[in-house]
């Protein structure tokens, strides 16, 4: 174990403020009017439509298509359930959706306020209700009504998974798609008899590419490019992987919906959370003295981790939306966090009480608490991740590992329960960072100082 | 007080008829009076009114428990289009038509409300969505075991891991009792108190089975099964009450401020779970351990007749 010096407190402290600003206020510039997010602050958490209001929308299987009875409500439950895998794709994890068969409705509701710009809600809904038909077909040729004439090689049902890649080689932003092995067959043959002949692929009634064959690809991977964004790849991603509608939904009343808490609600609960830290922060430094001190800044920096990775301050990870369950895992992390805390700090005072010196003491309650703080977090990690496996996106890696126990269930998603499992999960990683080590560093540097050199400093007597 | 030696496992008779006591409670509860089931899970009906005046939700809940008697969750909505606002009314129960005749009289006559649409809703998947939350806890459950099992091999790894699942039974049991017990409504929020639960309670009785390992490991065969655990429990003791009180100091800051400002759901949530904190102490520090070492003590006296009979 490496030894911390005096410097090192100070470091770990600096590192802690500066992580616990940036994340509650973010870091913007303001040129003229126009507001550069750099980093995301608390401000940008989407929070859930229990405290913020939403919108609610109303979805309906098209009269014309026919259908009456059973295989209507055969639809509706196909139709809910690929909305609800669209939803999660999208990052809404706080969402209600209900659906009435007599009246051939499914209203959807997720959380949105009026002076958000960086989402559109119009446009989520619109994506929600598209059928999202791919098809793969020979030539681009087109019969009178616009729609592809040539013979179907390939369709959404034979591709196991769609990812958005960005190569300069194949000119920026592509989806590259791995085909199950029905589709891999079907693919190869249909290349390797059009060699030289262009393939068109059609997302519902439009073109989006028509790549020209050069050779017959037999490997079960295809791509398709084109002139696109980064936003329109990953939105073709998307829809390729949750799945396609029967029928492009009817949406009927779209409105915005008031909050059952309210914003109110949530500033009394930022003040709970304050004052609850504060309470911890006297009561850790009252009963383990400068342990316990050093434990008040470590969970401060658990709870401001907490934050930044729901609110998308840290790269690669969206932001996601704030729920109640996902406050009870932030809350469960913290609660873990005190408790590995506690945990060495109760032997560093039971090792001082045996007469060992006070670098051995510290040693020791760090070794310690670290094997029992390990196990308790694997089980942890355990939970977690059979909870997002079970009630997350199909697509995820948890879902591939679980799939064969819970592919009886068809995909039941729960964004809520998949939000518990990813703040658990960040609560863990976080308790290793700030519980463990970043504790252990501040402590051992503070321990070099001649003024807290006295075992009373560690529950021990003078 | 952290000095003196307590004896743990004395009253082990006493805490295995505490434990069964709330066990058959909740499920008498449960069997007698039901549960309160939100419209999420249950299913059941919504209706949509246009407003013309300003309207609390408070106030059309009342309205709706005074007419017809079903507890209702109202909210308001505003066209994006046309600005107008209606009140979409949400009960967790199938109504009759006449009940909501009587309930749109009532509506037009004190708000001046109109009924735009009402329908009646499905129950969403409930069932399934409840048997894979029970299948999604019991493979949690089972790989915990398996973890336990491999990391604490040299106390009886299995023994051990199946007691500390047995102690998140129960601690799941005693937070479902309370929701039973205090007709707390159990909706998407119960899934995460429940399964919070299951987080504290296996971290607690880890934490013990921790200090049984390393007791085990620095004073070996010197120290008989119950003299170990005892001196564990009594290691573990100041640790237990502090966790405790550090976590019960925030929840208990949570449930004032939201009684003050009147946010029932979040006091709906918190207090099951605090509940559900005391009972994973409870059982880790005294109903896992007496289990345990009833099982050790068994299976060593088979032990020792099998090496008598050689």
């Amino acid at each position: 174990m490496k030894r911390a010096n005096k410097a090192t407190f100070f470091i770990v402290l600096a590192v802690i403020i500066t992580l616990a600003y940036t994340a509650i206020f973010g870091v913007s510039s303001m040129y003229g009017d126009k507001k550069n997010v750099y980093i995301k602050g608390g401000n940008d958490i989407r929070w859930g439509i229990d405290i913020r209001g939403g919108v609610d929308a109303t979805f309906s299987i098209p009269k014309d298509a026919g259908l009456k009875d059973k295989a209507l409500e055969k639809a509706i439950d196909s139709a809910e359930e690929v909305i609800k895998q669209r939803l999660i794709a999208q990052n809404i994890m706080d969402y209600e959706v209900y659906s009435d068969y007599v009246n051939n409705k499914i209203v959807v509701r997720f959380p949105w306020k009026e002076d958000d710009e960086s989402f559109d809600p119009e446009a989520a809904i619109a994506e929600l209700g598209e059928t999202a038909v791919l098809g793969f077909y020979v030539g681009t040729g087109t019969d009178d009504k616009g729609l592809p004439s040539g013979q179907k090689v390939l369709e959404g049902t034979q591709i196991k998974e769609a990812t958005a890649v960005n190569d300069d080689n194949y000119g920026g932003w592509y989806v590259s798609l791995k085909l199950t092995a029905d589709g891999a067959e079907a693919f190869s043959k249909a290349t390797s008899a059009n060699i030289g002949k262009q393939i068109s692929i059609w997302m519902d009634e439009t073109m989006i590419s028509a790549p020209t064959v050069e050779n017959a690809i037999t490997g079960g991977d295809a791509v398709i490019t084109g002139n696109f964004t980064y936003e329109e790849v990953t939105k073709l991603a998307r829809q390729i992987n949750s799945g396609s509608l029967p029928f492009k939904l009817e949406t009927s009343n779209f409105s915005t919906i008031s909050p059952e808490l309210g914003m109110g609600a949530r500033d009394a609960m930022v003040m709970a959370g304050l004052i609850a830290i504060i309470a911890i922060f006297i009561f850790m430094t009252l009963i383990y003295r400068l342990p316990g001190f050093v434990a008040g800044i470590a969970i401060i920096g658990q709870a401001v981790l907490a934050i930044a990775a729901v609110s998308g301050y840290l790269p690669g990870i969206p932001s996601f939306t704030l729920t109640l369950p996902g406050i009870a895992g932030m809350i469960l992390s913290i609660g873990m966090g005190v408790d590995a805390n506690v945990l060495t700090a109760t032997r560093i005072r039971e090792e001082i009480a045996d007469g060992k010196t006070l670098d051995g003491a510290i040693a020791i309650g760090y070794k310690r608490g670290f094997v029992t703080v390990f196990d308790s977090n694997i089980t942890m990690v355990i939970s977690a991740i059979v909870l997002m496996g079970a009630f997350g996106p199909t697509s995820s890696l948890f879902a591939k590992l679980f799939s064969p126990l819970f592919a009886w269930f068809g995909a039941t998603t729960a964004g809520t329960i998949y939000s518990f499992g990813y703040t658990l999960i960040v609560g863990v990683i976080a308790n290793f960072i700030m519980g463990v080590t970043a504790s252990r560093l501040m402590l051992q540097s503070l321990a070099r100082f001649k003024c807290f050199r006295n075992p009373w400093f560690y529950g021990g007597k003078k | 007080m952290f000095n003196k030696e307590y004896n743990f496992l004395k009253h082990s008779k006493l805490y295995y008829i505490i434990s069964s006591a709330i066990v058959v409670v909740a499920i008498l509860v449960t069997a007698i009076f039901g549960l309160n089931i939100d419209i999420e899970f249950k299913g059941g009906s919504i209706a949509t009114y246009s407003l013309t005046q300003e309207v609390k939700t408070a106030d059309v809940e009342a309205l709706v428990k005074d007419t017809i008697g079903h507890t209702a969750k109202a909210r308001i909505s505003e066209n994006n289009v046309t600005g107008k606002q209606n009140v979409v009314i949400s009960i967790a129960d199938e109504i009759s038509s006449e009940e909501q005749i009587k309930l749109t009289n009532e509506m037009t006559k004190k708000f001046k409300a109109e009924l735009v649409e009402s329908s009646s809703v499905n129950a969403m998947n409930g069932s399934s969505f409840f048997v894979k939350c029970l299948i999604a806890v019991i493979l949690a459950a089972i790989l915990m075991v398996v973890y336990i099992a491999f990391r604490f091999k040299n106390i009886g790894g299995w023994s051990a891991g199946v007691t500390a699942v047995l102690a998140l039974v129960h601690d799941l049991i005693v937070t479902f009792a309370v929701y039973a017990i205090f007709r707390i409504e159990i909706g998407g929020n119960f899934m995460a108190v429940m399964l919070t639960i299951l987080g504290y309670s296996i971290n607690d009785t880890i934490v013990v089975f921790d200090r049984v390992r390393e007791n085990k490991d620095n004073f070996g065969r010197k120290m008989s099964i119950a003299e170990n655990v005892n001196t564990s429990l009594n290691q573990s003791l100041q640790r237990a009450i502090n966790t405790t009180a550090t976590t019960l100091i925030a929840l208990t800051v949570v449930i004032v401020v939201s009684l003050i400002y009147n946010i029932t759901s979040m006091f709906a949530f918190i207090f099951p779970m605090a509940v559900g904190l005391v009972s994973g102490v409870y059982s880790s520090m005294l109903l896992a351990p007496c289990v345990w070492v009833e099982w050790q003590q068994k299976l060593e006296s088979k032990n020792k007749i099998r090496i008598k009979r050689k």
